[in-house]
């Protein structure tokens, strides 16, 4: 406030004539005690911590972390919304107001430092955000690309939270008031980011996707209109910062121009970002979810080919370490088997989880030369991090292992696999990566009932089911000496893959003693 | 006299926030029942604990006392007239906090019940420590103080959540840890009731 004042006295210059000057210095000044504001710098610490102290999981996507890091940097639009209410309140908290007409600026000048503040922070979150995601294409695995419409969405949040904070602190004297309008604000900003898919959500400041429906994606296929969206919030902010300036009096040429300029732009992004999208895009999402082979390119690695989305092409080699290891346990010469990436199975409705459309896949493989591909998705993680992700890590392993076993084609349903095979299935997917392992357990920790174990994939219904005898037997034989169960499984394959063999003869011929468990009363997938 | 500050200290109490901030609260509840939006599970407990940090809010401006520098003189101490702000709030607060954990089955889908006597100490909990902030600095700090206080323990890692879903492994756990909040939020509420920063923080304005 003191950099708004000028004397005549002290420097002998009219102040209206340094007004350039001195506008300059009050807009320093604004920033700086924005940007130090404590609201401001608790948030601002707060979402560092929230990234730094889980840091960045494995085989993430970038496309995906474009618009995550908005969700997390909203935090610091809040702390920016009460921190510019509050510096606009000061004249009234302070009891200065009646002194302000000795200040050198008019309050229009004033308010529109006040109004360009919000610029600091908001560069300071998009250096943090563009931090963030560098930091994630660097990591194991990581696939996809940079959003960058997605990422300017951050600085535009904060600069419209500082705008509106000033505003209804222009508009309302009470330090009450501010507080309820964020925290109407923050609701609304949640059930945007909690409301994928629905359209409306475009109209929150934070446009959420649901992590458990929206998988990694191509960056061509995200429905995401992340440019419109943009102009929506700007329009926002034009139309608040045009409100603040003509409620400070501000010059009657400028303010009309920033109006309208927000009505264009809230108009046009407005409509434009909540329009359903093309049926060119649906057609094209569609192929990719039926007809993946058209756009994917394969790899062949040893007996194996592998193909993939192109931004995806780096996970082969993990998919590739899974299938040379089993097989390398399988006597005999080395499976010619195929992997084909596929998007999830959608979500059906009332939340229920489909079949795998498993006859359209197999038309696709067929006609791309590629039959009986087994199914990858375009999620994966590392073993042992928590997330649901490693579920299709172990469910993947264990489709391989069924082909290897069983050498069945994948089912849109399970398959269920009883006895000594159901055991020597998932001892196979376990063991063998220290990822395979360490993901099963995490699955396994995620379950409960005890009824057997699902390993569903891709959001289907298809996976290795099996029961808890046969479980138990697995998880027996993954903590036993693992050179020997291998050469045991190695000399006795044809009986361990023989349907008739059950698990106290499976667990007799690998030297495992008696697998008793205490089955669940009325169930257990074997029983 | 004493009976006659305390009517006054009663009748200027600033309630008005509490009373907007309640109404909002109920209205995240009663919105989507009245809409017909059955929630699952999960976003009806988030949407419970919205209304709760919305009516809380309101709640922080309960204890603002502008005149409180020319109090010195009542017969009254300080701690006291906060006491009595504290007694008239902590009525209407409760009212309304009950009033939302009776809404919030409505807003579930499923039939099955809705085990909600564990979350009301998260209220209580959260109020003693706004009001440890108010009593000495205002509601103007009290309240963004209680919006970071919440997304700080909102984003604690599973073995220290705080916002667990009933039901949800380690809910009980996180029952002691709000315990142990409020316990604290308490302590620190009677140590800062009788003191007041307005002073200090007013010489070094942000």
């Amino acid at each position: 406030m003191s950099t708004g004042l000028a004397s005549r006295s002290s420097t002998g210059v009219d102040p209206v004539r340094r007004v350039p000057g001195v506008w300059a210095g009050l807009l320093l000044a604004e920033t700086r005690g924005l940007l130090l504001h404590p609201a401001t710098v608790v948030t601002v610490l707060l979402a560092l911590a929230l990234w730094l102290i889980p840091g960045v999981p494995a085989f993430p996507d970038v496309t995906s972390t474009s618009w995550e890091v908005q969700y997390t940097l909203a935090v610091v639009a809040g702390g920016v919304f009460v921190a510019a209410n509050l510096r606009a309140l000061r004249p009234y908290r302070h009891r200065t107001a009646d002194f302000e007409g000795v200040l050198s600026l008019p309050m229009g000048q004033r308010t529109a430092a006040a109004l360009l503040a919000p610029l600091a922070p908001a560069a300071l979150a998009l250096a943090a955000g563009a931090a963030r995601i560098h930091v994630t294409s660097l990591r194991r695995g990581a696939t996809g690309t940079v959003q960058i419409g997605e990422l300017l969405t951050v600085p535009a949040v904060i600069v419209l939270a500082g705008i509106l904070g000033h505003l209804v602190a222009a508009a309302s004297r009470n330090t009450a008031a501010g507080l309820v309008a964020l925290v109407v604000l923050g609701i609304a900003g949640l059930a945007g980011m909690a409301s994928a898919p629905a359209r409306w959500r475009w109209f929150t400041p934070v446009a959420g996707e649901d992590p458990f429906a929206a998988p990694p994606l191509p960056a061509g296929l995200v429905d995401r209109p992340e440019w419109w969206h943009l102009a929506w919030l700007l329009g926002l902010a034009a139309l608040a910062a045009g409100g603040a300036l003509l409620l400070a009096g501000a010059g009657r040429v400028v303010v009309p121009g920033i109006l309208v300029l927000g009505v264009i732009l809230a108009g046009v992004g407005g409509v434009m970002q909540t329009r359903p999208a093309s049926a060119e895009f649906a057609a094209q999402l569609a192929a990719a979810r039926d007809r993946p082979s058209a756009t994917q390119v394969c790899e062949t690695r040893g007996a194996a080919t592998y193909c993939a989305f192109p931004e995806f092409r780096g996970r082969i080699g993990e998919w590739a370490r899974i299938v040379e290891a089993q097989d390398a346990l399988v006597p005999g010469p080395a499976a010619r088997l195929t992997v084909r990436q596929h998007l999830q199975v959608p979500i059906g409705d009332q939340g229920f989880v489909l079949p795998l459309p498993a006859g359209t896949w197999a038309a696709d493989d067929r006609a791309a030369g590629t039959p009986d591909a087994i199914p990858v998705s375009t999620r994966w993680a590392a073993g042992g991090s928590g997330g649901f992700a490693e579920s299709e890590v172990i469910g993947f392993s264990a489709q391989v292992a069924i082909r290897l076993v069983t050498g069945g084609p994948v089912e849109a349903e399970g398959p269920t696999v009883c006895g000594g095979r159901g055991a020597l299935i998932v001892w196979l997917a376990a063991t063998a990566t220290p990822d395979t392992r360490a993901a099963l357990r995490t699955l396994q920790s995620h379950t409960s009932g005890g009824a057997g174990l699902d390993l569903a994939v891709l959001n289907s219904r298809s996976g290795l089911r099996t029961g808890e005898r046969e479980t138990a037997l697995a998880m027996a034989l993954l903590d036993a000496d693992q050179a020997t169960v291998r050469q045991l499984v190695a000399e006795q394959w044809s009986e361990l893959t023989a349907p008739r063999t059950d698990v106290d003869t499976a667990a007799e011929a690998l030297g495992i003693g008696a697998v008793s468990t205490r089955l669940t009363p009325g169930g257990g997938i074997c029983v | 006299m004493i009976a006659a500050v305390t009517g006054t200290v009663v009748r200027h109490t600033r309630l008005a926030p509490l009373a907007v901030c309640a109404a909002l609260s109920v209205l995240i509840l009663a919105a989507p029942i009245a809409l017909g939006a059955e929630l699952d599970f999960l976003d009806a407990t988030l949407a419970l604990r919205l209304a709760l940090v919305a009516l809380l809010t309101g709640a922080a401006f309960v204890l603002d006392d502008p005149a409180r520098v020319t109090t010195e003189t009542l017969p009254i101490s300080a701690r006291r007239t906060t006491g009595i702000r504290m007694l008239v709030a902590l009525a209407p607060v409760s009212v309304c906090w009950a009033v939302l954990l009776w809404l919030a089955p409505y807003t579930v889908a499923s039939t099955a019940g809705y085990p909600r006597g564990g979350l009301v100490i998260e209220a209580f909990a959260l109020l003693a420590w706004a009001w440890a902030v108010a009593a000495p600095a205002g509601g103007t700090r009290a309240g963004p103080f209680l919006l970071i206080l919440t997304v700080a323990l909102a984003m604690l890692p599973d073995r220290l959540a705080f916002f667990v879903s009933p039901g949800a492994p380690g809910y009980d756990a996180s029952r002691v840890r709000w315990a142990v909040l409020l316990i604290a939020g308490c302590v620190l509420l009677a140590l800062t009731s009788g003191t007041s920063l307005q002073g200090k923080i007013s010489a070094k304005r942000h």
